[in-house]
């Protein structure tokens, strides 16, 4: 064990147990509130080969040095989960391991390092002279493939979990379903390497599952709370997903650029943010499940430049967002993108048109053929949901319009020179080349494993139970009035007049 | 028409090599044209891109939700070696189903299976959880091999689930297809 740790969780120890007034010799009760932090009693029961076992609250030994006291104490507990080896914890103040708010923002910075103190995973060697030193990441690594239990002790005293008793379970089991992927205990290997830390928690995210507060130091972590009202066996590879997208995606590589001098503005611009973190999540997923349970990577495998392209006129964020290329001339990237939202915005309204177009259709159907409207019901619902999709994509393409036209303004503006010239210097950066690098090979590590070599799934979901469809005839849609208009054109042609 | 999309292609060639001295890497567009002749509908705006860190271009013709498609792939380092790991990978598949065959197409002499599958039209939001149901647009498409292990993807989009009532796209595909001629080297 390093010389700076065991002092550490000793420290914090002797913190909660004077706080609880009592001492270190004491007899080590699970049940307390607080003993333990989310994954630490699976760490402890996963030693030495099961050698220690859990009974109302108490841990016991199975050989133990007194064999008339199996029962392990509050100091041999400590010990324990200090594990073999570890770097620093990120804060070893006892108030903030209790999780004093007042003391979140002090912790301790991890010091600004220079690329070459740096570690990539993935394809970086391609991505410049950036790799860090042998022996960092890669040692951490293979020990942790020669020990995980040892990897995610020092993975999980990174975590600062907060929170109800419940939900800090919740994302304790989370971080050990990470750890049982490849790409987790890849990752979390890393993160200790580079000794990265993050706050973890739940919290009301309005229907949106995860989300990551980089202004904090370090990161803050929540997920949504949403998850524990879902049943878990369907939802905890998915929760696990989203813990690794915003953690490793977010939270580590937040702490990675900093320490290589990659400004924000170019982070917030970068368009492989947001999909990198999501390549993690579906690894993750694919690695736990044999499958991804939420989300779909064929719609990015399809056509990797294609979906990049559509997606910019998803959401104003994505419109202001650039590959490596785009960013070296950023004004002039954006302003080739009015053509975008112009083309879009004339197919939306060139479609909406065509949607009430199909509206007499299907009601001539009803009433001149006699057809039943329930049977019709599958048309009407697509021309329904099409119309409610249209009009909030035009709302969308406004927004993205009205982003873009700022953005244009502000950075040909003598005020926003400054932060262009940044984002235009971070084009050329090793770490973007690293970035872009990592991006790539998880995109081929996901096409592999979804191209028929998919290793045996980690977990084994339940099958979803559907109800029987309903028997009420046979049900026509879109494109089936289609058929119905062509075939009645031919034979009725009075019809169409 | 065919000769004068040559003949652009060609003078875009010519530009990129006055302008930069040398060209070294072909455009998609160009990659495309140097494996298949083919007359573009008439007026519709191009699109090119490549994945595959290049290998794999792609060159596309839209007008409003229809669009025309080349994909070239088998390229060394492409996403895709051969036709058959394409059919079974994510660009033949409809969410990872395969896709429903849809007939034939006579593309240069020989009849090839159409395939045919729904696309979702606009990119899920990658920071968002599932959305579940997406509105979802049609692709009709076939595998034309080419010399030396390439192959061509070429398909016709629909990204809208509303049919055309005067069916231009098709109507464009179908003559699209009547052009296409693969090119010996």
């Amino acid at each position: 064990m390093p010389r700076g740790l065991k002092p550490v969780f000793f420290a914090l120890f002797l913190a909660a147990a004077v706080s609880a007034g009592a001492g270190p010799d004491d007899l080590f009760d699970a049940r307390v509130p607080g003993a333990l932090q989310p994954g630490q009693r699976e760490v402890i029961l996963a030693l030495e080969g099961g050698r220690y076992t859990l009974e109302d609250g108490r841990f016991l030994d199975s050989r133990p040095a007194d064999p008339a006291e199996p029962r392990l104490t509050k100091a041999r507990v400590a010990e324990l989960l200090a594990g073999p080896s570890s770097g620093p914890r990120p804060d070893a103040s006892p108030a903030s391991a209790a999780g004093d708010a007042a003391h979140r923002r002090a912790m301790s910075r991890v010091p600004k390092g220079t690329p070459a103190q740096m570690n990539f995973d993935g394809g970086a060697g391609r991505g410049g002279d950036i790799r860090g030193p042998p022996g960092t990441a890669a040692s951490v690594a293979a020990d942790a493939a020669a020990n995980p239990t040892a990897l995610q002790v020092q993975f999980v005293s990174r975590l600062v979990f907060k929170g109800t008793r419940q939900e800090r379970e919740a994302l304790g089991e989370a971080v050990g379903l990470i750890m049982k992927s490849k790409t987790g205990r890849e990752l979390a290997a890393q993160f200790v390497a580079e000794r990265a830390a993050a706050e973890v928690a739940m919290g009301d995210l309005n229907h949106n599952s995860g989300e990551t507060d980089t202004t904090l130091d370090p990161p803050k972590v929540t997920l949504s709370r949403e998850y524990l009202a879902q049943d878990p066996d369907h939802t905890r590879v998915a929760l696990a997903g989203t813990l690794a997208h915003e953690l490793f995606g977010h939270a580590f590589e937040q702490q990675r650029s900093k320490k290589a001098g990659f400004p924000e503005v170019a982070h917030d611009h970068y368009r492989g943010d947001e999909l990198g973190s999501r390549l993690i999540d579906w690894l993750v997923q694919t690695e736990l499940a044999g499958k991804v349970v939420d989300g779909d990577p064929e719609d990015f495998l399809d056509d990797p430049e294609g979906y990049f392209r559509e997606l910019l006129t998803r959401d104003p964020y994505y419109i202001l967002t650039f590959s490596p290329k785009e960013m070296k001339n950023p004004v002039t990237t954006l302003r080739g993108r009015g053509k975008l939202i112009d083309a879009d915005a004339a197919r939306t309204a060139a479609e909406l048109k065509s949607n009430e177009d199909w509206r007499p259709i299907v009601a001539h159907f009803i009433k001149v053929h006699g057809i039943a409207r329930d049977r019709m019901a599958p048309a009407e619902k697509e021309l329904d949901d099409y119309l409610k999709w249209a009009q909030g994509h035009q709302s969308k393409l406004a927004a993205c319009r009205k982003a873009l036209e700022a953005q244009i303004k502000e950075w040909s503006s003598p005020e926003g020179a400054k932060e262009k010239k940044a984002l235009i210097a971070a084009a050329g950066s090793p770490y973007l080349g690293a970035l872009e690098a990592r991006l790539t090979a998880r995109a081929r590590a996901l096409r592999r494993l979804r191209s028929g070599r998919t290793p045996a799934a980690v977990i084994e979901l339940p099958p979803l139970v559907i109800g029987p469809e309903p028997k009420t005839g046979p049900k026509i849609d879109l494109e089936e009035v289609g058929r119905m208009y062509a075939e009645d054109m031919a034979k009725n042609p009075g019809h169409w007049k | 028409m065919k000769r004068l999309w040559t003949a652009a292609l060609i003078l875009m060639t010519a530009a990129g090599a006055a302008a930069g001295g040398t060209v070294k890497t072909k455009t998609p567009s160009q990659a495309v044209a140097a494996a298949l002749s083919f007359t573009p509908p008439k007026g519709w705006t191009v699109v090119e891109y490549a994945n595959a860190e290049g290998a794999d271009p792609v060159v596309r013709f839209e007008s409003l939700a229809d669009a025309v498609q080349i994909r070239l792939f088998g390229a060394p380092g492409s996403d895709y070696p051969t036709p058959e790991d394409f059919l079974a990978g994510p660009a033949a598949s409809e969410r990872g189903a395969s896709p429903a065959a849809a007939g034939t197409a006579l593309v240069a002499g020989r009849k090839l299976a159409l395939h045919r599958r729904r696309f979702p039209i606009e990119a899920a939001d990658p920071h968002r959880p599932s959305p579940g149901k997406s509105i979802m647009g049609t692709e009709t498409f076939c595998v034309l091999p080419l010399e030396g292990g390439r192959f061509a993807v070429l398909a016709y989009r629909r990204a809208s689930p509303i049919p055309d009532l005067q069916r231009k796209g098709e109507k464009a595909w179908e003559a699209f297809l009547k052009t296409v001629r693969p090119k010996s080297k």
